[in-house]
């Protein structure tokens, strides 16, 4: 299982999963988020079944 | 995915520069596009010191680390708005940052210049959006101690800002904006030099070099940036950008290109009465407000 942390929610996959499956899953851009594991970039063509991945937002402003 | 620099496995893929890189590429990518930038906008000239003003984001930080890897000699500036916990929590950012590396870091409070009030306050009682009263209190107080200890003003604006700001001046057509949209100001009588190292940085690109140099910044947004028109834009141009990569960056230099044909006179500007900082009318905007202030919040005439 893959806990994705995004801002204050928490979601649960099941299942093997890319990067890129997990932003479309979440309706994100590649150009707006990056995906962190362990403190580092996540490859979105990389695989995940287990473990935590985080979203960072990139966009910032005002 | 490997990286097309060192062949090592790569952690992101850059689609405007159809680039795959690792961790320790991307680094030496991002420092080498701020140097080229440096060089290509001649952005500062030998023995410049620069001040930076950081915010405690992932650009002002970023920005600071590489002109410190640059070997330009610099010191950090952090001005707190005020904004309650919001302010603390991004101070604290900084001082982590410039205690880790040894670097000199100068602070200046809001509540300090105007008997206690922060932005969200002084907001209400000038009847102005705090968006705008803090730019001005910023860019006053950012000019104020780069003018006044020769320093060139360093700012974290990226790509996707001045792209975004330049969508907004262009769907109104704001020719006095447009003309003075470069990546350098020169300095003057009054006025600090001001420039934008990042400007062909992308937004993700600095968020990447940030977690990659594990730089601990603050994630959270000002609670006034909710809504912003420039986030709304910087979608807008995303959008563009996940179609056709590259927009952006080819956008914000084409503009460049054929910038100077909105060039106009700059208009007449005379000493404030009460600090002496050129402005358009009598009395500056932060003396105004400072005067309002100490009247009680009627405007002096």
């Amino acid at each position: 299982m893959v806990l994705v942390v995004h801002g204050d929610k928490k979601i649960q996959l099941e299942g093997k999963l890319t990067g890129y499956q997990i932003l479309k899953k979440l309706g994100l851009k590649e150009e707006e988020v990056l995906l962190v594991k362990d403190g580092r970039l996540f490859p979105l063509d990389e695989e995940i079944t287990e473990g935590e991945i985080r979203v960072i937002p990139v966009i910032s402003g005002g | 995915m490997r990286c097309k620099m060192c062949g090592e496995k790569a952690l992101i893929r850059l689609r405007a520069y159809n680039l795959n890189l690792c961790d320790k590429c991307l680094k030496e990518f991002i420092v080498r596009r701020v140097k080229r930038t440096i060089n290509k906008f001649k952005l500062l000239k030998e023995n410049d010191k620069v001040l930076v003003a950081v915010s405690g984001g992932k650009d002002s930080l970023s920005l600071w680390d590489i002109l410190n890897k640059l070997g330009i000699k610099t010191k950090g500036f952090y001005i707190n708005l005020g904004i309650n916990g919001y302010s603390d929590r991004s101070e604290e950012k900084a001082l982590k940052f410039a205690a880790e590396r040894g670097l000199e870091l100068h602070i200046e409070r809001v509540k300090e210049h105007f008997e206690g009030l922060g932005i969200p306050e002084l907001s209400k009682m000038d009847k102005r959006p705090p968006c705008s009263l803090c730019g001005m209190i910023k860019r006053y107080l950012m000019n104020k101690v780069a003018y006044e200890g020769g320093w060139v003003l360093a700012t974290g604006h990226n790509l996707d800002d001045e792209a975004a700001t330049l969508l907004g001046n262009v769907l109104d057509w704001k020719e006095g904006y447009l003309s003075r949209q470069e990546p350098k100001l020169e300095g003057r009588e009054g006025f600090a030099p001001r420039i934008k190292p990042l400007v062909l940085c992308s937004e993700r690109e600095m968020a990447a070099y940030a977690i990659s140099s594990g730089i601990d910044y603050i994630l959270e947004e000002c609670p006034f940036s909710q809504g912003a028109t420039s986030i709304f834009y910087k979608g807008l141009l995303n959008q563009l950008e996940e179609q056709s990569p590259g927009s952006k960056l080819r956008f914000y230099l084409n503009f460049l290109k054929i910038k100077d044909v909105f060039k106009k006179d700059t208009p007449q500007l005379s000493p404030c009465v009460q600090c002496g900082y050129l402005t358009t009318g009598n009395l500056c905007n932060f003396c105004r407000l400072k005067s309002k202030i100490k009247k009680g919040g009627q405007c002096p005439p």
